[in-house]
Order: structure tokens, then sequence, then C-alpha cells
């Protein structure tokens, strides 16, 4: 009983390779990005996951194992998302006098990154629990994975489909503020958080404190309506 | 070596108090059983905490400070998950993908377009009558 419970650690024990392909990838992205001048598409999550992916293949390790082994990073996604609580206050003073157009960007917003993936879906006839997982893309991705198997969709696929999703956003974030000359800082931070979650936040801290804590605001936000909300419409849609 | 010590001590009591704040949200999330994860519950905690205490303890806003910094990092082991989806969504990849990017950029447009209009009329330097109050 006592050794099935230690198990775990026995094999994160085994495999310090998990943290250090994750960190030293890290670290090499971080690099290569700061020295590309910050371009979009070089970001470090994207960066980072192709040394851990090569890694995997060389040594001919299980996916499930990896995560397994590299937990402790994953863990620290926990006190991250709490710790966005404290730009957020910092920045109330800013939020509070728009909260009605806040609101408003958040409905609006909410539903577009919701519906326009789920509609596309289901014109391109792709399966059910398919298209109800890309209604679930747009939300931080343990509310996504949760949500996904409460409506039917698959919370793995949930998983992949939200993070590329956020890698998406703060890839062409960048074009489509000059495209659409959004330059207030408060926009830009909103539009990242509400349509790519946590890794579009980790972009909106570039712009800076007001962008990231307009972009924390929308994650939390938009996460709480889309968790409360998409169960409800798709069991009145089904 | 004592500055190094001394400040890796502060790290750990912001993260302390940070864990606090995820436990007490994990409470909530499993006694209601809520879609919301604990740790969103525990950062609207942690909010409502700063409104009354009004300001952030020093060690918590250095160590929030650090983690944000860096919190792509801690993506990683849940983004290299998309090499890794399985065969059953491989045959509908392509057009997944295809409407990741589309519905991506489309929702992005409408929300920066929106918020933007909005506030137009609303600019930033409120931020300087509150400083002078």
């Amino acid at each position: 009983m006592i050794s099935s419970a230690l198990e775990p650690f026995a094999s994160a024990f085994q495999h310090p390779a998990a943290m250090l392909v994750t960190i030293a990838g890290y670290l090499v992205g971080l690099l290569i990005y700061r020295k590309s001048n910050q371009k979009s598409w070089l970001h470090p999550v994207i960066l980072g996951v192709f040394p851990i992916a090569l890694f995997l293949q060389f040594y001919q390790l299980d996916y499930a194992d990896y995560r397994l082994d590299s937990f402790p990073i994953h863990f620290l996604l926990g006190p991250a998302t709490v710790a966005l609580a404290v730009p957020l206050y910092n920045q109330l003073y800013l939020i509070r006098p728009i909260a009605g157009a806040i609101a408003v960007t958040l409905v609006v917003g909410a539903i577009s990154a919701s519906a326009i993936g789920a509609l596309m879906g289901y014109m391109l006839d792709l399966q059910l629990s398919t298209v109800l997982t890309l209604s679930a893309k747009s939300v931080t991705t343990p509310i996504s994975m949760a949500l996904a198997d409460s409506i039917g969709g698959s919370s793995i696929l949930a998983a992949g489909i939200v993070i590329t999703t956020g890698v998406i956003g703060a890839i062409f974030a960048p074009l489509i503020f000059s495209l659409c000359k959004v330059e207030d800082d408060r926009a830009r931070g909103f539009t990242l958080g509400l349509n790519a979650h946590g890794v579009g936040t980790a972009k909106a801290f570039e712009y800076g404190e007001l962008a990231g804590a307009f972009s924390s605001l929308a994650l939390s936000l938009t996460g709480t309506i889309t968790a409360i909300f998409l169960p409800i419409v798709v069991s009145l849609c089904s | 070596m004592k500055k190094g010590a001394a400040k890796l001590a502060d790290i750990l009591i912001g993260l302390v108090i940070l864990l606090c704040f995820q436990f007490a949200g994990q409470s909530i999330t499993d006694q209601f059983s809520l879609t919301l994860p604990g740790p969103v519950i525990g950062m609207l905690l942690l909010f409502v905490a700063l409104t009354v205490v009004k300001k952030a303890p020093r060690a918590l806003s250095d160590t929030s400070a650090m983690l944000i910094k860096h919190l792509s990092l801690f993506f990683l082991p849940a983004a290299t998950g998309i090499f890794f989806l399985g065969a059953a969504v491989n045959r509908e990849l392509p057009a997944i993908t295809l409407i990741m990017v589309v519905s991506t950029v489309v929702a992005m447009m409408i929300t920066a377009f929106l918020m933007q209009w909005l506030i137009r009329k609303k600019p930033i330097d409120e931020r300087d009558e509150e400083m002078a109050n």
C-alpha cells in the first residue's frame, strides 16, 4: 500500500531528465526569443516544446511519464494563477471607471470566442465531441478540461486545443493589433486574456503591467462565465 | 551569501501566501463541486483580501511578479501534449488547426475592436487624478 503510494516519488527521482529538459528548453527558448527582439512566433512556449518532444522521441519515453516527472513545473501554474490577483489589484483604479465597457466586451467576446470555433467545426462536419471541445477553446486549461468532460467533449483534446489556441493568440496578437490599430493597452490585454487565456496573459505582460492586469481580469471573467453558461447552452441545444 | 538566503526566504514567504489562497480556493471548489478550478477561486479570494488590506506585502508582490514573468515555463509540459494527441484526432487535425487559427483571429478582432471603441472616450489619464488623491 505504502509502496504504491510512493511510486510517483520514486519515478520523479528516476527521471530528473524531464525537469532538466523542460527548464533548459525554456531557457534556450527565452534566450532566442529575447535575441530575436521578441518576435511573437518565436515565443518560449513554441520554442520550448520542440526540445522536449525531440527528447521524448529520442529516448522513446511516454508522454504520460514525462507529465508525471515534470509535475513540479505544472504545479507552479496554480500559485502563478493566484498571483495574477496582485497586478489586478494594483490596476483596479483603472478597471473601475470602464466596468461597463468591460462587461459588454466580456459577453460579446466570450460568445464569439466560443461560438465561432464551434460553428466552424459543425459546418466542417467534425465529430460532435470535437465540436463541443472547440466551444471551450478560449478558457484556461483546467476549466476547459473540466468543461469538455461535463458537456461531452474530450478533456485530452481540450488541453491540446486550449494551449494551441493560446499560442495562436500570442502569435497573431501583434499583427491583429497593428492591423486594427488597437493601441490601447487595456483593449490589448483584455483581448489576449479573453481569447488566449494564460498563454495570452504571459504575452500581455510583455506590453506592460496594465495590459497584463486587463488580461488577468479577462482570463478569470471569461473562465467564470463560460464555466457557468456553456453547459446550460449545450444542454439547451441538444 | 546571507543576502541570497534572505531573498529566497522572501520568495518562499510569498509562495506560502499564494499557496494558502490556492488551498482555500481548492477547498471551496471541492466542497461545492464547482467547474471552476481552485487556483482561479484562489485568485478571486486573494483579490478580495487585497482590497481589504489595501497593499500587497512585499514578499507577495515579489514572488507574484517572478511567477508571472515566467508564466510561459509552467505551460510547457501541457503544451508538449500537442505532439501526442492520438490517432482519433489526427484525422481531423487539419480542420481543427484551420478552425483554431481562423476563429481565434476573428474573435480577437471583434474583442479588440469593440473594447477599443467602447473606451475611446475614457483615456488612461485618470491615473493622474487618482495619484493626486
